[in-house]
């Protein structure tokens, strides 16, 4: 079995730490090293720093890879110190033999390079030493997968905080994810070795069988299988070798698409950017578009504009011929009844008699009625002019021509369309700026080329999902070629020619052997899967609090599920469950698997009420030789907790806050 | 008052001056127009709207339309000839020096090469909240 320990650590100006850190982990003569640090001081950023040393990726709060200036100290950078660079010193037990290795990852500030903001502006060096001696850095990814491999380090670098990755891993569903956690998980506990050596025994069968084929031929009475068999053989031949071709295809571009995402990894910001830059792009000219319309359909609405721009004026020139109207018509009505009036008088006057009874009019009153009449005239004469029934009539038609031209609405038309223009005209503006400065930070760069990488990552993904499915074709038509061969196999052995009677003891042998491996792995994964249950299952009850609970059921693909009473299982768990339930497979798999590295947990505790934090803390020394918690405050008093794990801690640090900006590292404690 | 002409004075064709000719290019090529008589039209409905008077002088104008092209419905000698009854026999000389005025106003109001219309109509409604009023420009 492998085993590693990380023996020293050194950090410079990686995230919060400024400067050197130097950190002595010891050699792990006791598993636990506690790492104490309050919320934002850098516990995360030391998990990350690893990881970045390992697979030169880190990980931020939303699992996504970070660019490289996020990673340098801001300090650093104020102090124009663009260096980052981390260090480890590891304790490798290999087959019995042990090894020291030596792994050191640094970027820094491209020569000629502006102040760096993308992720080109900085270089990579990568330096590797085994046993003291120097080793080219193309070995580097190698000696990490011997450490600890990336598909399997997710069980061993613990990011609580990411933790519902964890619980989509052990969530028994058949997803996607599913199918490469299983790949993952067999692969940490060691299936892919059983299945190199059933590929080497194929190899035998294959001599074996055409050695058989070829004696075979030489007798009559087994002639005309032979030769059937030898074309089988032929086209078996041809399918493996297509398979062969085909799984060097699909290598290649497994191993291509691996590159083409640390690239993407690596250009992250400068992806986004170019990304950006492309929408931003096409953010301006679809506002030019919408632009280009709405003016179009303005000019359409000014032809008939001038109508509602004179609408308000009409309605008041209308309204002044209306009360003009309104004028003349009580003139009018007024002369009526005074015309009247005088016509009256006037009877009385002449006639001696009053107009309306009839009896005489004595001589004052008539006086009076001449007085009256004075009156009447001089009030008629004063509304002669405006009492204008010509006028009136002219009035009349002016007003229903004026009405004639009336508004067309087009207005609130306008107002609408300006108000978008006006709102794109600023949404240009912004976009304007934000290209502006996204060209700045693309200057010297190609975003092209980084599109071209995402393009690539999609071509790949679908280049290796159509050679699996081939392969699968592929080894369908091999299971049926095979099944014919054994069947013209069984023919040749039953003309019993003595002559092949040690030929076909051997193909029997190998055959049997086959099946014995095949039907072995099948064993084997059985088990294992059965073992990763059994350990699951026996941590799950050692950590929770809840006697009620049986233990955990394993799927096909790992997934977990809670049984309840009477092995009834749970479908709904909560926060606190699903974290347990992670804890119990990450546990388990390490207490399984073939090869063990240091395991580092950033907030393993992060949910747990404070009997699951003490059960889990008595837990966590069973899990390797070297196993670093990253804790803070609130889940682990140093004062109260740490009693019954006294003996199993090696050393204690604490992450201390400087600056916002700025944390070290401290021995502290035992 | 001045002495009203006879009918007989009154225009077939209508100008514009070197200046109103400058906003209306200006409109134009800016792409607020598609027809220069759009902005013309306009300007006369503007003039009147802020409650602008013929003025009754001559002036400098290059022939520019038919009076039948810009007014096909004789709309705009009408209104002309009933808020304007002085004019009421030479409707379309008022109308040319209107378009001149109103050219003037929204000359004023462009900047760099845009106008919002929807404002311009905002304050004509405003200036005659209570009776037509001017532009603002105390002309």
């Amino acid at each position: 079995m492998n085993q590693s320990v990380i023996k020293k650590l050194r950090i410079v100006n990686f995230g919060p730490y400024l400067g050197e850190q130097n950190l002595d982990l010891g050699e792990g003569s006791q598993p636990i090293i506690l790492m104490h640090g309050e919320n934002m001081a850098g516990k995360t950023s030391l998990l990350n720093s690893i990881r970045w040393l390992f697979y030169g990726a880190a990980k931020d709060r939303g699992g996504r890879p970070m660019p490289r200036r996020k990673l340098l100290n801001d300090d650093a950078a104020a102090k124009k110190d663009y260096r980052v660079s981390v260090e480890a010193e590891i304790a490798m037990s290999i087959d019995g033999d042990d090894i020291e290795l030596k792994l050191k990852r640094q970027f820094q500030q491209k020569t000629g390079a502006p102040e760096p903001t993308a992720d080109t502006h900085f270089t990579e060096h990568l330096d590797i030493t085994v046993d003291g001696i120097v080793k080219p850095s193309s070995e580097f990814d190698d000696w990490v997968n011997t450490v600890l491999p990336e598909d399997i380090s997710r069980f061993f670098l613990f990011d609580g905080e990411l933790l519902n990755e964890y619980e989509e891993l052990v969530r028994a569903d058949e997803s996607v994810q599913s199918g490469r956690v299983k790949q993952a998980i067999e692969q940490i506990l060691g299936v892919p070795s059983a299945k190199n050596g059933k590929t080497d025994l194929l190899k035998l069968k294959r001599e074996i069988e055409r050695s058989y084929n070829k004696e075979a031929g030489s007798h009559t009475e087994a002639q005309a299988a032979a030769k059937e068999l030898e074309t089988l053989a032929a086209e078996t031949d041809a399918c493996e070798s297509d398979r062969d071709d085909l799984t060097t295809q699909l290598e290649e571009a497994r191993s291509e698409l691996k590159e083409c995402e640390a690239e993407l990894r690596r250009h992250t910001d400068l992806r986004e950017n170019a990304g950006r830059l492309e929408e931003v792009t096409k953010r301006i000219s679809d506002l030019a578009e919408s632009d280009l319309k709405l003016r179009g359909d303005l000019r359409n609405d000014l032809i008939e504009l001038w109508r509602d721009a004179l609408s308000p004026r009409l309605e008041h020139e209308v309204r002044r011929l209306e009360r003009d109207l309104e004028t003349i018509g009580q003139a009018l009505r007024e002369h009526a009844v005074l015309s009247s009036r005088l016509e009256e008088i006037g009877i009385s006057i002449n006639k001696d008699a009053c107009a309306t009874c009839g009896q005489t009019v004595p001589e004052d009153a008539k006086a009076r009625l001449r007085s009256d009449e004075s009156e009447v005239n001089l009030k008629l004469a004063a509304i002669e002019g405006k009492a204008n029934v010509q006028r009136q009539s002219e009035i009349q038609g002016a007003i229903e021509r004026l009405r004639r031209v009336s508004p067309v609405g087009v207005i609130s038309g306008v107002q609408a369309r300006e108000a978008q223009i006006k709102e794109n005209a600023v949404q240009v503006h912004k976009a304007a700026r934000e290209k502006e400065n996204l060209m700045k930070m693309l200057k010297g760069q190609d975003p092209d080329a980084i599109l071209q990488y995402e393009r690539n990552q999609k071509k790949l993904q679908d280049r290796t999902a159509r050679l699996d499915a081939q392969i699968g074709l592929v080894n369908e038509k091999l299971d049926e070629l095979q099944s014919r061969s054994s069947h013209l196999t069984r023919q040749i052995e039953e003309k019993n020619v003595p002559a092949m009677k040690t030929l076909t003891a051997k193909k029997r042998l190998v055959d049997q052997t086959l099946a014995l491996f095949d039907q072995a792995i099948v064993d084997l994964i059985d088990e294992l899967r059965t073992a990763v249950e059994e350990e699951a299952t026996a941590i799950f009850l050692e950590l929770t609090t809840d006697k009620g609970y049986e233990g955990l059921q394993i799927n096909e693909n790992y997934g977990l599920t809670i049984l309840g009473p009477g092995g009834q299982e749970i479908s709904v768990r909560s926060a606190g469950a699903e974290q347990i339930v992670a804890l119990s497979l990450i546990g388990a798999l390490n207490r399984l698997a073939a090869q063990k590295g240091p395991v580092i947990m950033d907030t393993p505790f992060g949910r747990l009420d404070r009997g699951h934090r003490a059960n889990i803390l008595r837990f966590v020394p069973t899990l390797g030789k070297q196993v670093v918690l990253l804790v803070h405050g609130g889940e682990v008093n140093r004062e109260t907790d740490l009693d019954d794990i006294a003996s199993k801690i090696d050393r204690e640090f604490k992450i201390v806050h400087l600056s916002p900006t700025t944390s070290a590292i401290e021995r502290v404690g035992r | 008052m001045a002495k009203s002409p006879a009918a007989k004075d009154d225009l077939l064709q209508i100008g514009v001056s070197t200046s109103g000719q400058k906003v209306l290019d200006e409109m134009h090529d800016g792409g607020l127009v598609s027809e220069q008589m759009d902005a013309y039209r306009l300007a006369i409905a503007t003039a009147i709207a802020f409650g602008r008077s013929p003025r009754g002088t001559e002036g400098s104008w290059k022939t520019k339309y038919a009076v039948s092209g810009i007014d096909p419905q004789q709309d705009l000698k009408v209104i002309v000839a009933e808020i304007y009854p002085n004019f009421a026999t030479t409707p379309y000389r008022a109308i040319q020096d209107l378009a001149d005025q109103g050219l003037d106003i929204i000359g004023a109001q462009m900047e760099g090469g845009t106008i919002f219309f929807g404002e311009l109509v905002e304050k004509i409604n405003k200036a005659n909240v209570g009776g037509p009023a001017d532009d603002g420009s105390g002309k």
